[in-house]
């Protein structure tokens, strides 16, 4: 029992670091998956852009542009200055301007083999711009469409503007959860990132420190045999553990306005992020063993942290990953981590048998857990042998 | 006089860790400061070096009055700190070059004091090793040639000699005693009397904070009434004798458990002659005679009641 | 000179100092990498499941739906017809499909099961599909000697191209936005070793800072020695770590290597300002300043973007001070602003923030050390 109070008492000292970290990581999580909630909603929803209008010639075809897109997105008049706009576009007031040179409409409407260009001005890789553009582009194409057919650029403007009222309707799946990317969903994708970094800066520096030269060959001195020790401190490992399991659920809890706790989600969200937690704990064990120094805590947590959680999916959705990348985020617990949350969040009822549809990716973040776990322990029992 | 100490008092929140204490050190002196633990030594030295602010009082070295910016005073003041203070990523050589640095700009110069510094404490072989590499006590050799390669005049050593072997620790006190010959002033703490028995030329008691007593080894000791002790071992002493023994002059107090018989004298001639005496004239059988002058420890002890080594 | 000398070697023989201060960057810089690289090869596409459900009258909406090409000539779905809608929910349930088509009375709708990029992608097709027959039926109504010259008309790829006015800058790759990010956090890292060199120069905090106090050089001479001497050494290995960023991962960050590499060295300079002035100013045990700089620089990374790229936007709207004075995001937008911008200018006023920010730290740190008086060690 002298090891696992003793962990305690030594949280409880570095209690202000802990909280430190614990503010800086649930706070970058909380943030992100509070904006991901609203994105992931938004996503059948036309996602209105700011973007700047430089119309030289103030004619026909610029109303028809502002009344087409108008209504779902912002238009910031702007003159041409191109210091100006780049610098529009830098400060990210626009994503995106359409500069409508003098004569155009004439062009556009006499069909002449050589025609004056509209000119664009984009920040590329950004995914609104991008989509408005394909907007654009097909406007674009319908309306010179139109005006081949004989279409005035004021009827074939009126007819676009008609035309725009045809939308597919898009709905969820039965079986799917209209909340599937509510906050705790969303939350809960970024459980892993606060688990690895808590769990490693937190319960890790405390191991560290019992493993301090010094002190760990005064403890092997002990009476207290090595199996009791490495007991009673997995044991409060796994208690920190809990507080962290109690934490992300509290904060669901709060999120939620309690909703959470009567969802049927929550017994698979409890195994799920249970599991995941195992495994930032055995993290943890294994950084407290194996580091000589306080950077190599921090250093393995930087490195472990970031490259497990992005190559899981937590940064970056799995959805995105395809071939040698898919294959290599396979073999990391995150990715069958967020692959379960992603299912999991999905649920909008329980059936017979829907858990079994979970196991075998919580057998694989548990058999991590177990592999991690044992070799932090097989790291103590060779120290301590080459210690002797 | 090189260092002068003024009416110090310095707190640390209720606990006053130095209570009005004064102290003058003349140049050329091995100036030992003695206390146990707890009685204000190191602090005494940190507010002299001006690595903590006081509460009351002044300093002054070389005559002028010590301040944190006084880098013109601390270019002659050479410290040898308790616990060891070098770089890790640094070898022998270098640790003392980097330090020596911080006085010495000179290049040459710097190196030849280096050389000097290194064969001063016998650390040529060792040259390359880095700290960790060294044993307890050439770490302490390493620690004060740090401290004494830019040839200070004054040296403040603060307890150099912790956890030190007797051989490491001789030579040490044989190196300080070169110094000294050498034209520094040193100032010496320790809790440990022999050594500071053994090279000091003039001696300060220190106990909570004040300075109880100051003087010569002789001076010291001569403060006490106590004079010697006188240990021998006695076959057998009935109770009539260990009596007779006691009323012997000078005698204060008498111990004896078979075979062990210790005598403590006052001062006086000739208490052993008259001890000696008794025994042949009683015709009883001793052997083993040792004879002990009094030690700061007896003085401390007279003085406060305690013992410097508590 | 002699103290930046060893101060240089005392750094190089702390191989953990040295070991994480390049690994973290090269590691997360090779998965990036290969993440990255990974996405753009996505856009090379693969065909998306979908089901239908139910017939339409008009017989070319399944051939128009399994014709349907990506920009390349491939195929862009995969279609499945089936009879009853279990069958496709089920299908969809287990991830065989992104969606179904169901069609009734000649109307249809898409159900999916989450709004993923193919879903959307779907949903466009549908649109168009709509909106072309809109077309046609409104044509017919109203217009119907132009039917056939709109038919026509329609079938044609759309003349209108837009020209494009390029940003200065010559990066286009999206993702190196996250190079930017990572370069950053690899900066800001010093503040790790900006702490110890703050730590080992107070007499409170180690016998060495005790000596180094009584000494006849300046405390406030000799942080800055350290202070130099740390900051070549991180100039030294971001170098390297550029060139393999550069030259072995082939991040194209424009023409301005030079100019890209000051701004490594300014971030550099921040981070080790913001470690010592840490270790200086912030009362508490050495393992808390440690922490606290390691708060510092993961606060710093996530609101430059290096987890969420567009939480800069998102600063942009809500908190611009923040993206104004932020290090992180500062070094990102002084690279984003050459690379993608061509703006010197930007980049010299990012830099030049950046800067100031670290004149600020360590003014800071030389006044607290110049004041700073012990009243216990």
């Amino acid at each position: 029992m002298q090891v696992f109070k003793t962990f305690f008492k030594m949280l409880y000292h570095y209690r202000g670091t802990v909280i430190l970290y614990l503010c800086v990581f649930l706070g970058a999580s909380l943030a992100m998956s509070s904006a991901n909630s609203v994105d992931s909603r938004k996503e059948f929803e036309n996602t209105g852009i700011s973007f700047g209008l430089v119309d030289e010639e103030q004619a026909a075809f610029g109303e028809a542009v502002r009344k087409y897109f108008g209504g779902e997105h912002e238009i910031k008049e702007l003159a041409y200055d191109e210091e100006k706009i780049k610098e529009a576009l830098y400060w990210k007031e626009i994503s995106y301007v359409l500069v409508i040179p003098k004569g155009f409409t004439e062009s556009l409407l006499s069909g002449q083999k050589e025609k004056i260009q509209l000119k664009r001005m984009k920040v590329p890789g950004v995914y609104e711009s991008d989509y408005f553009e394909a907007e654009l582009d097909m406007y674009l194409s319908k309306l010179t469409g139109f005006l081949e057919a004989g279409y005035t650029l004021e009827e074939a403007a009126e007819e676009l503007n008609q035309l725009k009222k045809e939308d597919t309707k898009v709905r969820m799946a039965s079986f799917v959860n209209a909340d599937q990317h509510d906050f705790i969903t969303e939350f809960f994708v970024y459980v892993p990132y606060l688990f690895i970094t808590l769990g490693m800066n937190g319960a890790g520096l405390i191991l560290f420190c019992f493993n301090r030269p010094g002190v760990k060959e005064r403890t092997e001195c002990g009476a207290a045999p090595i199996k009791a020790r490495l007991l009673s401190l997995t044991l409060a490992v796994l208690v920190f553990g809990l507080m962290e399991f109690a934490l992300v659920f509290a904060i669901a809890g709060i999120a939620s306005k309690g909703a959470i706790f009567t969802d049927v989600r929550l017994p698979y969200f409890m195994v799920n992020i249970g599991v995941m937690l195992l495994f930032g704990l055995s993290l943890a064990i294994l950084t407290g063993t194996i580091s000589s120094n306080l950077q190599t805590v921090t250093g393995l947590t930087n490195v472990l942290s970031l490259a497990l959680c992005f190559l899981g999916g937590t940064f970056v959705p799995v959805q995105f990953f395809t071939g040698g990348v898919e294959r290599v985020a396979r073999f990391t617990p995150v990715y069958w981590y967020t692959v379960n949350n992603a299912a999991i969040g999905a649920i909008s009822e329980t059936s017979e048998g829907i858990f079994t549809d979970f196991l075998p990716q919580l057998g694989v973040v548990g058999g991590y857990a177990l592999v991690v776990f044992a070799a932090a322990v097989v790291c103590i029992y060779h120290k301590r042998r080459r210690a002797a | 006089m090189i260092v002068k100490i003024e009416n110090l008092v310095k707190r640390y929140g209720e606990l006053v860790a130095l209570d009005h204490f004064n102290l003058a050190i003349e140049e050329g002196e091995i100036f030992g400061l003695l206390g146990p633990n707890g009685s204000g030594k190191s602090t005494t030295i940190n507010c002299l070096l001006s690595l903590l602010e006081y509460d009351k009082g002044k300093i002054e070295v070389f005559g002028r009055e010590m301040k944190p910016g006084s880098y013109d005073l601390k270019k002659d003041i050479g410290v040898v700190m308790q616990n060891v203070a070098v770089f890790d990523e640094l070898t022998v050589y270098e640790n003392i070059d980097y330090f020596c640095g911080l006085y010495v700009k000179d290049k040459a110069k710097r190196r030849e004091l280096v050389e000097e510094a290194i064969a001063f404490v016998e650390l040529s072989d060792y040259r390359k090793f880095l700290p960790k590499k060294l044993s307890g006590g050439l770490l302490r050799r390493l620690n004060i040639a740090c401290g004494i390669a830019h040839k200070p005049k004054l040296i403040i050593m603060d307890e150099p000699t912790v956890a030190v072997d007797p051989q490491s620790r001789n030579k040490i006190l044989e190196g300080i005693k070169q110094l000294n010959e050498n034209g520094a002033t040193v100032i010496y703490t320790s809790h440990y009397m022999e050594e500071v028995e053994q090279i000091c030329t003039r001696i300060a008691i220190m106990d909570k904070g004040k300075n109880i007593a100051i003087g010569t080894n002789d001076e010291l000791k001569s403060m006490i009434d106590f004079g010697e002790t006188i240990s021998m071992e006695v076959m057998e002493l009935s109770g009539k004798q260990v009596q007779e023994i006691e009323a012997l002059p000078h005698v204060q107090r008498i111990l004896y458990e078979a075979p062990y018989l210790k005598v403590y004298f006052s001062k006086g001639r000739h208490n052993l002659l008259r001890l000696l005496d008794y025994m042949k004239e009683k015709d009883i059988s001793f052997w083993s005679v040792h004879s002990a002058l009094p030690t700061l420890n007896d003085v401390f002890l007279e003085i406060t009641g305690k013992e410097l080594r508590d | 000179m002699q103290h930046f000398l060893y101060q240089i070697k005392k750094i190089l023989r702390s191989p953990m100092v040295l070991f994480w201060s390049i690994s973290f960057p090269l590691i997360l810089g090779t998965l990036f990498y290969f993440v990255f690289s990974n996405l753009n090869e996505a856009s090379l596409f693969s065909r998306i499941p979908v089901g239908v459900v139910g017939e339409m009258e008009e017989p070319y909406f399944m051939e128009m739906l399994k014709g349907a090409e990506t920009g390349e000539g491939k195929a862009m779905f995969e279609v499945t017809a089936y009879e009853r809608e279990p069958q496709a929910q089920k299908a969809l349930k287990q991830d065989k499909l992104e969606g179904y088509i169901l069609i009734a009375d000649e109307d249809f709708e898409l159900v999916v099961k989450d709004s993923t990029v193919s879903a959307s992608i779907i949903k466009v097709f549908l649109d168009q599909y709509k909106q072309n027959r809109a077309l046609i039926e409104r044509a017919a109504a109203h217009n119907p000697e132009k039917i056939q010259d709109l038919v026509m008309a329609m079938l044609k790829d759309g003349e209108v191209e837009i020209e494009d006015i390029p940003l200065k800058g010559q990066d286009k790759d999206p993702y190196n936005q996250y190079f930017y990010a990572l370069l950053a956090m690899a900066c800001l890292m010093a503040a790790e070793v900006g702490v110890q060199n703050g730590l080992s120069i107070q007499a409170d905090l180690s016998p060495l800072g005790a000596r180094r106090n009584a000494s006849a050089k300046g405390k406030i001479s000799q942080v800055v020695s350290d202070f130099l001497a740390t900051l070549f050494i991180y100039c030294v290995l971001m170098a390297g770590i550029l060139a393999v960023l550069v030259y072995v991962f082939h991040r194209d960050f424009g023409s301005s290597k030079g100019l890209i590499f000051l701004g490594v060295c300014a971030g550099c300079f921040t981070g080790l300002a913001a470690g010592t002035m840490i270790a200086v100013v912030f009362r508490g045990s050495p393992r808390a300043k440690d922490a606290i700089s390691v708060a510092f620089y993961m606060a710093s990374s996530f609101l430059g973007g290096l987890q969420w790229v567009k939480i800069t936007y998102y600063l942009e709207e809500t908190c611009p001070i923040v993206n104004r004075i932020n290090p992180a995001t500062l070094i990102v937008n002084a690279f984003k602003s050459l690379a993608v911008f061509g703006d010197v200018r930007q980049y010299w006023i990012n830099l030049a923030t950046l800067v100031g920010i670290g004149l600020l730290f360590i003014a800071v740190s030389i006044v607290k050390l110049g004041r700073t008086k012990y009243a216990s060690i």
